[in-house]
């Protein structure tokens, strides 16, 4: 790697997560302006946008540091990486605690209760725990694909500003 | 020699990272088990009562009254599998960190790793400590008229068994640990 392709990589390694979040948040505000709602289908794919800008942020920072560890130019290479390391604890820990209250509601939501009509009696215990393959697809799934993401994409993040050839 | 070192202590540590994440996503799983095992399991019994009405012109009143009867909730159980899978795991990773933190302790990655691991042993205890201490809370609403059996295994084993579980991560991962060379 040239000292060139370096900066290319320390700067790509500033620029990415930025650029993401920035297209992530405009991406979901638009989604949202435009069909009204904001389907958890839609969450995981925000997460995901944002989990690959942060990856590719450690990547080209983990390139950059592991050439500027030859030349002895250390300070900035280090920033990214250990800028992109945060964001990715970040992303991490608030992907990991949205999956989490997403799957809860989902289970939740397979109960079904009777309807209150204003009439008495009312039995609040004669409520049925029913399978809904749309609660499933739909609030769930979404659910378990955002936990794997965030937890084994934090590996790869890690790893990737861990780099030890440029 | 040292090339081949460095990527084998390199490769351990992304070994330690996985199993961090293993470990947190079957916490995360259980869990999610456990509460939907808990939907099938209610501690109010509902009965009807049916009241008199003050005049024999009026059609008498009716509704269903909540009687609290603790039950074992297997939830209880599950949530304290969670803890021990994500310990053991963190035991595991912490293990394997040690072993490549012999190997390059100046590694950036193997340091990352031994960071985590040591992270994921801490919160370990933490979740454990509050699975106990939830127990303990809910074993105070249950009230002292509570059925022995159900008090037995909903609330005091439960406990011992965290307790057993949280000195066994305690011991195992500060105390007893695995000697190394340089470590």
């Amino acid at each position: 790697m040239t000292e060139n392709k370096a900066r290319n990589s320390l700067a790509f390694g500033f620029a990415s997560p930025i650029a993401g979040a920035a297209l992530g948040v405009i991406l979901g505000l638009a989604i949202y302006d435009i069909f009204d709602t904001f389907e958890q289908w839609t969450v995981a794919i925000l997460i995901a946008l944002l989990g690959f800008s942060i990856w590719l942020g450690a990547n080209k920072s983990g390139e950059a540091l592991a050439y500027f560890k030859k030349t002895g130019e250390l300070s900035a290479a280090k920033g990214a990486a250990n800028l992109n390391s945060v964001l990715a604890i970040v992303w991490m820990a608030i992907s990991f605690f949205v999956s989490f209250t997403m799957a809860m509601g989902a289970v939740n939501s397979f109960v079904e209760r009777p309807v209150y009509d204003g009439r008495e009696p009312y039995n609040p215990g004669e409520f049925t725990v029913a399978f809904d393959s749309t609660i499933f697809i739909g609030e769930f799934l979404p659910a378990v694909v955002i936990v794997a993401m965030a937890m084994f994409g934090f590996v790869f993040q890690l790893v990737a500003t861990s780099k030890e050839d440029a | 020699m040292a090339k081949q070192q460095e990527l084998s202590a390199r490769k351990l540590s992304i070994n330690t990272l996985f199993l961090i994440a293993i470990g947190a996503t079957s916490w995360w799983a259980i869990v999610v088990i456990s509460a939907y095992s808990d939907l099938f399991y209610d501690d109010y019994r509902y009965e009807l009562v049916v009241e008199e009405a003050p005049t024999k012109s009026e059609e008498p009143f009716s509704y269903y009254e909540s009687i609290y009867e603790p039950v074992i909730h297997p939830s209880t159980y599950l949530n304290l599998t969670a803890v021990l899978v994500f310990a053991m795991t963190a035991l595991w990773a912490r293990q394997i960190a040690r072993r490549a933190s012999s190997m390059e302790p100046e590694n950036r990655l193997v340091k990352t790793a031994s960071v985590w691991s040591f992270i994921a042993l801490i919160l370990a205890l933490v979740l454990g400590v509050i699975f106990a201490f939830a127990t303990f809370v809910t074993s105070l609403e249950q009230g002292s008229g509570a059925d022995p059996v159900v008090r037995i295994f909903a609330t005091y084993v439960p406990i011992l068994l965290a307790a057993g579980l949280l000195l066994f991560t305690v011991l195992r991962g500060f105390v007893m640990k695995q000697e190394m060379p340089n470590d």
